[in-house]
């Protein structure tokens, strides 16, 4: 029996029983698009997680970190992030770009509001780098400026700018209050007070000979050094501003993070300004800066100079194990994109077999639906079949008959259900964009329909469909074609 | 047919539907088969189509027994050698004239296009060639027969197989189905017909075989038939 007969005749078997038919599609379409909107989801996100690695070249970024601290660590065994180690990554096979995360606090004021944000310094370099590649609104700074920002959609939060086109050429004053190791040794030997002078005058020279008279007040001294030191260094500090203009807003997706993009970003030139590397004020960053361990390495006098880590963009056809292997080496911790896209991607795997296995359990109850549809039809056909073997049909024709129907109603099922599917998660995909972007929400694609899904589809429904008819088609092909011809 | 027996169980009952029958059909001859309900005429008939198989004995069409062949090779024999005419028509409901008589062709070789004017031609030939697109709703009780006729016909085939072809016409078309056959069988083509009419078996047959419980209980020439054939 040729394929083409096969197919008119189960058509025109169709035809003779619609609203059955209709009825059975109906079921495998509403399993099929439960199913392919489960999938599509996972894929939409998958696409979106993939699309976004690759656009800001992430696969090729490790972010690098000190080991950390153990009790019984010397000073010279400690390996810190420095400007020497910087040297040192960036001459490493592979390595293309190194930049430390260095942030400091200021304060901003813009034409409504002021905020108090962490701004961070970034080499031009960088900006030119697939990660500053994609800008919500705007362009990266230019080389020869040093009046230009760019931002963070947080901080358009946190000014109570709704879109990012609205904050370009927006000027803000930027000012901190820097501390100088020279105002707290100053502030040592400030004597305005008359304090200094009263206690050398209450000193009995004449006692000093005594240890321990003369370690009491020498420990006295050495405190209220201590005291007047940081006072001096805290609370007279120097007042710096300036007037910047915002000249882009980074993708929102590589703010924050591992990558720990700050809300505002200024190139080294203009943030030398407000951090020359002393401190800034804030006593948990100072806390942080000696627990780094950085103030115990002998000559390193500047505490800044510790990074808390440190951004290595690698070239693209180079391989990144090799790469992290020699940054573990040297003692550092690493973190790899190229790692987490592969969590992410194991993740989405599972999230996908479950999904499927929710849309399954809907492909079985229509596949429940096929089996009721055929064994009506072989009932309804009996003499049918008898007819057709009197003819010369065999016993594989007839089951292909019945195949092909159950087949015909996977195939036509799927590919509404597809499409189906397809209009559904694009209506729920568009009311979902539109809350999230009246919220100021990043959105994206939520769902996706690559070609590997429709093809899946419709070979899972084509696959149950052919399965739910194997017993009525088997059925259908044992009918005696002799009772088959007697049937009324 | 040689000593064919088809015997089965119902219940406890052992039933001889066929029992030792002898038979030989020769070519070009047309054979009327009579006799009383549950004599054996149609389960003698599914032997012959290869719709059944023999409990015993052997059928030789040609050469070879029908009971050897495998369940395939027994529908190549009814697709190819075959036609069976039934009481009811047994035309498929839903499908045109033109296509019950294609569908015959569907386990041929015969390309689609040769099908159909195959088709075409012989219900042409049979006069219904202004009843092509009709389905079997539409068309008389003899035009359906004459659609079967037509589907059993339209492969070409070596013998054809008759089931009380009459039997749910009136007279006058009962005559004229009769008159189509008797016109075959003068055109050379072998034919085994069941009726229980006698003066239409006397009247169409060249040849009258009667049964009763099974057995062959008379076998007569009424005129002369064609040449010697090795059915």
């Amino acid at each position: 029996m040729r394929f083409r007969d096969l197919i008119s005749l189960t058509f025109e078997d169709m035809r003779q029983m619609k609203l059955r038919s209709v009825l059975t599609i109906s079921g495998v379409v509403i399993a099929i698009a439960t199913f392919t909107a489960m999938l599509s989801f996972g894929a939409g996100n998958m696409e979106y997680v993939s699309d976004l690695f690759d656009r800001l070249g992430l696969i090729s970024t490790l972010v690098v970190y000190p080991p950390q601290t153990e009790a019984g660590d010397t000073p010279d065994s400690v390996v810190v992030l420095n400007d020497a180690a910087i040297m040192r990554l960036s001459e490493l096979p592979g390595v293309f770009l190194v930049y430390p995360y260095d942030a400091f606090e200021v304060t901003v004021t813009g034409p409504d509001t002021t905020v108090l944000e962490d701004a961070q310094t970034l080499p031009l370099n960088i900006l030119e780098t697939k990660l500053f590649s994609q800008m919500d609104a705007g362009r990266i700074i230019l080389p020869d400026s040093l009046n230009e920002v760019m931002v963070t959609s947080r901080f358009l939060k946190n000014m109570g700018i709704k879109y990012p086109d609205s904050a370009l050429g927006v000027p803000l004053v930027i000012s901190t209050r820097l501390a100088r190791i020279d105002s707290g040794l100053v502030n040592i030997f400030d004597d305005s007070d008359g304090s200094i002078n009263n206690r050398l005058d209450k000193i009995r020279v004449d006692s000093l000979r005594r240890p321990v008279y003369l370690r009491r007040i020498v420990m006295t001294e050495v405190k209220s050094a201590m005291s007047r030191f940081l006072d001096g260094y805290m609370n007279q500090r120097e007042l710096v501003q300036d007037t910047f203009t915002i000249v882009g807003v980074v993708n929102s997706s590589i703010e924050g993070g591992r990558l720990k993009i700050q809300p505002i970003i200024m190139p080294p030139l203009a943030a030398a300004r407000f951090n020359p590397g002393g401190f800034d004020g804030n006593p948990m960053r100072l806390i942080t800066t000696l627990q780094s361990g950085m103030a115990l390495v002998p000559g390193n006098d500047e505490i800044t100079a510790a990074y808390p880590q440190v951004t290595l963009i690698l070239d693209e056809d180079f391989s990144m194990q090799e790469v992290k292997d020699s940054v573990e080496a040297c003692g550092y911790r690493v973190f790899s994109f190229a790692d987490k896209f592969k969590e992410i991607q194991e993740f989405m795997i599972y999230y996908q077999l479950a999904m499927s296995i929710i849309g399954l359990i809907a492909l079985v109850v229509a596949s429940l639906g096929i089996i009721n549809t055929m064994i009506m039809a072989i009932i309804e056909r009996t003499r049918q079949i008898g007819i057709l073997i009197s003819l010369g049909a065999d016993q594989s024709d007839i089951r292909k008959i019945f195949l092909m129907q159950s087949a015909l109603i996977g195939l036509i099922g799927s590919i509404a259900g597809i499409i189906v599917g397809w209009i559904g998660t694009g209506i729920i995909g568009a009311i979902v964009k539109m809350i999230l972007k009246n919220r100021g929400h990043e959105y994206f694609d939520f769902f996706a329909f690559p070609l590997w899904l429709i093809a899946a589809a419709i070979a899972v429904g084509m696959v149950i469909a052919l399965l739910a008819g194997w017993y009525p088609s088997a059925r259908a092909a044992r009918i005696d074609p002799i009772q088959a011809l007697r049937n009324e | 047919m040689i000593d064919v027996c088809r015997h089965y169980q119902r219940g406890p009952q052992l039933v001889k539907a066929v029992n030792q029958v002898n038979l030989t059909f020769k070519r070009g001859e047309l054979t009327a088969l009579v006799g009383t309900s549950g004599a054996g005429k149609s389960t003698l008939l599914n032997l012959l189509a290869g719709l059944d198989r023999p409990s015993a004995g052997q059928i030789i069409f040609e050469g070879t027994d029908l009971a050897s062949l495998s369940r395939r090779q027994l529908a190549r024999y009814r697709a190819e050698r075959v036609g069976i005419i039934f009481q009811t028509f047994n035309l498929i409901p839903h499908l045109t004239a033109l296509r019950n008589v294609e569908l015959a062709l569907y386990f041929d070789d015969m390309t689609p296009v040769k099908r159909h004017s195959r088709a075409i031609e012989i219900l042409s030939q049979l006069g219904l060639s202004d009843r092509l697109d009709h389905k079997p709703a539409d068309l008389s009780g003899g035009e359906q027969q004459r659609v079967a006729i037509a589907r059993a016909l339209v492969k070409n085939p070596d013998l054809i197989l008759a089931d009380e072809p009459t039997g749910n016409l009136d007279r006058d078309n009962a005559a004229a189905i009769s008159d189509i056959l008797k016109e075959l069988n003068r055109g050379g083509l072998t034919i085994i017909m069941i009726t229980h009419a006698p003066e239409l078996a006397r009247r169409t047959a060249n040849r009258l075989v009667r049964m009763d419980y099974g057995g062959i209980v008379g076998d007569e020439i009424i005129a002369a038939s064609g040449e010697e054939s090795g059915l």
